[in-house]
């Protein structure tokens, strides 16, 4: 197991460092001179040069590139991430710390809603196989995945406006301050998030537990008695869990993009909107650190799900194939 | 052959009535967007202020908007960057994807390494995360859109293909064509390629949808490409904000008009793959 994480996170260590490459590249390298982009947004026109060197003093731009570049790398190690933003000129590592608690709890709630609901109903599929609660499930299942979260989200708000004259509140209440508020904002951009996801978590676990339920240790295990609760969960429920978690790896990449949209629609105030915010304004040193950031939680994501993978499934981690 | 291949493709269709509808609604819905300046009751922009915010009525089929624009004309206006973006990106990605992953997997080597790293770095980017970073250095513009949609789609034909390509470049009649003297090229066209024709048509289809999303999150986010021509995304942005109540058909219509589109793609995604690999 050890080897194996020292094996996964090998991997991925480049990957970051060439991410990280991407992200400065595509702001500085591709054609366009950044400042005057910068000084564009704020109205087109003339470009007073005093102000762009001024900008450009500011953001080290002068430098040469691989300079900049490791300045940028080196303060994302000492936690100055960046410098200071040019909109609200907080520094960016305030900034972003005051936003990743917002994005980790929608994330953690429409896991939650995605995982403690649809595996228990992909299940129930899968043991009705073939009867009405499983023709339903796979409709609600296909309706699901296919729709995109911001129209599920606008959707639901369109919904209780007309239907209940209700609209959640717009501003963002913490946990700890009002739980009551703090549910009623959160609930609508979680449950649009989780839905797509549980969408295909249900599929999976359906599919993958019909096949388990047909192996013949499931029929060991019920013929020596077993109550069918225990064979369900810690017999087919184990094994069936090791496609779904490979299948949530790859789906780390679309939450992520939905944390993005559903924080702008519902003006949360956490990474995602902060992101499309400094896009909107071109305050690049923050669009710089809050993408790469993003990425690396895709990447930390999808590491914690190999790791459980592996944690499931021991062959893996022994570097044997599954189906040998 | 064709009169086979035809009688096949009328009992395939009869098989998938959803598929057959969703390639039906898709094909319209491109006519109606090629053809929108001839078919739209009215110029896209044109204001008529007097008759803002009408319903849905016999004059206005879908209502009007805040600034009393036709809100039908708009909706298959906007239809154009989405399926265009779409269309463009999907073509370029799928192409360039097929071609670099095939030949990476029967090549290996070094340019295969070189390959996959850099797949795996742009398969690390959440596909609209990548589009935020791109549209930050460079305005939005179709050809930008489309530029990183078909990079992030070349990084997973890529990947999927030479799966496919490490697979089948062991099979016996690989291995006689080469002892034949074919030449590289014509193996990995005429024996490899093939093999991954139904993974990529499948993967493509879905990555249409993929593109959508992505355009109309854009405009949504108010990043996307510029006003005032209309597009979904943004036609949804104005809905959302303060009309959500005062006039619905704001936000329904545009609504609809992406789920049609997303919905239909996902059908024939799924149409697609069942006729095309039966063993599923």
């Amino acid at each position: 197991m050890l080897r194996y994480l020292t094996l996964r996170l090998a991997l991925t260590l480049p990957t970051l460092l060439l991410a990280s490459l991407v992200v400065f590249g595509v702001l500085r390298v591709l054609p366009g001179d950044i400042v005057h982009v910068i000084l564009g947004a704020s109205g087109e026109g003339i470009i007073d040069p005093v102000q762009a060197e001024r900008i450009r003093e500011h953001l080290g731009l002068n430098a040469p590139l691989h300079q900049q570049y490791l300045s940028w790398l080196l303060s994302l190690v000492d936690g100055t991430f960046g410098g200071r933003s040019l909109d609200s000129h907080q520094p960016v590592g305030a900034l972003i710390g005051s936003q990743i608690p917002v994005t980790f709890l929608l994330t953690v709630y429409a896991l939650a809603f995605a995982v403690l609901v649809f595996v228990p109903l992909g299940a129930q599929a899968a043991l009705h196989r073939g009867r009405w609660p499983d023709t339903l499930l796979r409709a609600l299942a296909v309706a699901g995945q296919a729709i995109p979260s911001l129209l599920l989200a606008l959707g639901l708000l369109l919904g209780l406006a007309l239907l209940f004259r209700w609209s959640p509140p717009l501003i963002y209440t913490r946990l700890t301050e009002d739980p009551l508020r703090h549910i009623q904002v959160m609930l609508l951009p979680a449950l649009a998030l989780g839905w797509g996801l549980g969408a295909q978590l249900l599929r999976m676990t359906r599919s993958s537990l019909l096949d388990v339920l047909g192996q013949d240790y499931i029929r060991t295990a019920r013929s020596k008695g077993l109550p069918p609760s225990i064979t369900l969960w810690r017999h087919a429920m184990r094994n069936a869990l090791i496609s779904v978690t490979s299948l949530a790896g790859v789906q780390a990449g679309a939450l992520l993009g939905g944390v993005v949209v559903l924080e702008a629609v519902f003006g949360l105030p956490g990474i995602g909107r902060g992101l499309v915010q400094a896009v909107a304004t071109r305050d690049y040193p923050v669009v710089q650190t809050t993408a790469f950031l993003l990425v690396v939680i895709a990447l930390l994501l999808n590491l914690a799900l190999d790791i459980l993978h592996g944690y499931i499934d021991p062959r893996i981690a022994q570097g044997r194939a599954p189906d040998a | 052959m064709p009169r086979r291949g035809v009688s096949r493709l009328l009992r395939a269709a009869r098989r998938q009535p959803l598929g057959v509808a969703a390639l039906f609604v898709l094909l319209t819905l491109g006519l109606l967007a090629i053809l929108a300046p001839a078919v739209a009751p009215q110029h896209p922009n044109a204001q008529d202020i007097p008759n803002r915010l009408l319903p849905p009525g016999a004059d206005h089929w879908f209502g009007t908007d805040r600034f009393g624009r036709d809100l039908l004309t708009r909706v298959l206006y906007g239809a154009r960057p989405s399926l265009l973006v779409g269309a463009a990106s999907v073509l370029l990605g799928t192409v360039a994807g097929v071609l670099l992953g095939t030949w990476a997997g029967y090549r290996g080597g070094i340019l295969d390494r070189l390959l996959q790293r850099l797949a795996d770095v742009v398969l690390a980017f959440p596909v609209l995360v990548l589009a935020l970073v791109t549209v930050t250095a460079l305005r939005p513009s179709v050809v930008t859109l489309t530029a990183v949609l078909a990079v992030a789609l070349t990084a997973q034909m890529a990947r999927l293909c030479r799966t496919q390509a490490l697979i089948v470049r062991q099979e016996a009649y690989v291995a006689a064509a080469r002892s034949l003297g074919a030449h590289p090229a014509r193996i990995v066209l005429r024996h490899i390629l093939p093999n991954s024709f139904t993974a990529a048509l499948v993967h493509a289809t879905g990555f249409f949808e993929t593109a959508i999303v992505t355009e109309v999150s854009l405009s949504f986010l108010g990043l996307g490409l510029p006003p005032p021509d209309p597009s979904w995304g943004r036609m949804l942005a104005e809905a959302s904000h303060g009309f959500l109540e005062a006039a619905p058909w704001l936000a329904v219509f545009p609504v609809l008009a992406v789920a049609l589109t997303v919905f239909s793609f996902t059908f024939l995604g799924d149409a697609l793959r069942d006729f095309l690999d039966p063993r599923s």
